[in-house]
C-alpha cells in the first residue's frame, strides 16, 4: 500500500512538473507570437490595404492571416514567420477579390434597389467629420507625399506592388519575398525592378 | 537627380510614416485582431497542458499502467469474491429489482394494492403461500 502511495505521488509530482514545462513554454511562445503580430500588424494592414482598396476588407484579410499563422505556423521558427504570414495575407487578400468578383456578377443581375442598401460612406456624418486638428506645413507635404505614392502604389500590377511592399515597406530581402510570394527569386527581382522604375517614372519629378 | 538608392530611401521613409499616421480605430481594430488570433494559443496550450498532465511522457505512462491494473485487479477479486453472487444467480436478489424489494417489505403497500388491482394482489397472495408450502411439508 505505501508503494502504491508512494507511485501515486510520484506520478503526481511528475505530471505537475511537465505540466508546467508546458505553461511555461507556452506562454514564451506566446509572448514571442503576440511581439512579431504587433510588430508586422501595421503594414501588414497598409499591404492588404493598397491591394483591396478597402479598409475592412483589408482588416478582415489581416486578421484571417493572424489566426491561420497562430493556428498552423506557431510551433515554427520565430525567423520564418514573416515570409509566412505575408504568404497566408497574400492568400486572404486573393480570397477577398475573389469574392468581390463572385459578387459583383450577383449584384449585376439584381434590380437597383438591392444595389443601394449596401453601406454608403458619404451616408455617415462621423465619416464626415472634419479634422479640426492643426496641420503644420511639415505634415501637409508629408500627407501629400503619401498621397502620390499611395496612389502611384494601388496602379501597379499585383505583383510588382507586392514585391515593392514586402522588400521596401517589411524589409524582407529577396529569399524572403519570394517564399512570402510562392515565385522564384528572379522573378521577385523582375517584379520589383519594373515596380521601381514605374514609380520613378511617376513621382521622380514629384520628389526630386 | 535621385539615384534609385536615394529614391528607394525616400519611399520606404514616407511609407513608413504613412504607417505611423493610422487612426487610433484602425490600430484598436487591429490590436483586438491580434488578441483573438493568440486567444486560440491559450486554448491550445490548455489543451496540450491538461493532456500532458492526463497522460504524460511514455516514461509517466508506467505507474498509470500499474495503478490501473491493480484497480482492476481488486475490482474483479471484491467481487468475485464468495458469496458475492452474481446478479441474477439463485439465492440472490437482482440488483435490478430494488422496487421490488420495498414492496415486499412494505405491507401497507400491498394492502394499497389490492384496492387498485385485486386480481394481483390474490395471485401475490397465492404465490407467497405456494412458496411457503414445500418448507411447511
Amino acid at each position: 500500500m505505501n508503494a502504491f502511495v508512494t507511485l501515486g505521488v510520484g506520478y503526481i509530482t511528475m505530471t505537475a512538473a511537465g505540466g508546467d514545462a508546458v505553461v511555461t513554454e507556452t506562454l514564451s511562445k506566446k509572448r514571442a507570437l503576440e511581439q512579431f503580430l504587433a510588430g508586422v500588424e501595421r503594414k501588414a494592414f497598409k499591404v492588404a490595404l493598397l491591394a483591396l482598396r478597402n479598409e475592412a476588407d483589408a482588416l478582415d484579410a489581416v486578421q484571417d492571416a493572424m489566426l491561420a499563422l497562430v493556428k498552423s505556423y506557431s510551433d515554427r521558427d520565430g525567423s520564418e514567420w514573416k515570409p509566412l504570414f505575408y504568404r497566408i495575407l497574400d492568400n486572404k487578400v486573393l480570397d477577398v477579390q475573389r469574392r468581390r468578383t463572385v459578387r459583383g456578377r450577383i449584384m449585376a443581375y439584381l434590380p437597383a434597389g438591392r444595389r443601394d442598401e449596401e453601406y454608403d460612406e458619404s451616408s455617415d456624418l462621423l465619416a464626415q467629420a472634419p479634422d479640426h486638428a492643426p496641420l503644420p506645413v511639415r505634415r501637409l507635404e508629408m500627407d501629400e507625399a503619401i498621397g502620390a505614392l499611395e496612389n502611384a502604389l494601388r496602379e501597379l500590377p499585383g505583383r510588382q506592388r507586392q514585391a515593392f511592399m514586402l522588400r521596401s515597406l517589411e524589409g524582407l530581402d529577396v529569399a524572403q519575398t519570394a517564399t512570402a510570394m510562392g515565385c522564384s527569386e528572379g522573378s521577385v527581382k523582375t517584379h520589383y525592378f519594373r515596380a521601381l522604375q514605374t514609380l520613378r517614372a511617376q513621382l521622380g519629378e514629384f520628389w526630386s | 537627380m535621385t539615384t534609385d538608392k536615394d529614391f528607394e530611401q525616400q519611399v520606404r521613409m514616407t511609407l513608413e510614416e504613412s504607417v505611423t499616421r493610422l487612426d487610433g480605430a484602425t490600430r484598436s481594430r487591429l490590436t483586438q485582431a491580434r488578441y483573438r488570433a493568440l486567444e486560440q494559443l491559450d486554448a491550445s496550450g490548455a489543451q496540450a497542458g491538461g493532456w500532458w498532465r492526463l497522460t504524460g511522457r511514455r516514461s509517466v505512462l508506467a505507474p498509470v499502467g500499474a495503478m490501473a491494473a491493480v484497480v482492476a485487479l481488486t475490482t474483479v477479486l471484491w467481487v468475485g469474491r464468495p458469496g458475492a453472487g452474481l446478479p441474477g444467480e439463485a439465492g440472490t436478489v437482482a440488483a435490478g429489482a430494488p422496487e421490488d424489494m420495498e414492496l415486499l417489505a412494505d405491507g401497507d403497500a400491498l394492502a394499497a394494492m389490492s384496492e387498485e388491482d385485486p386480481e394481483f394482489y390474490e395471485w401475490a397472495l397465492s404465490q407467497d403461500s405456494a412458496g411457503d408450502a414445500p418448507q411447511g411439508s
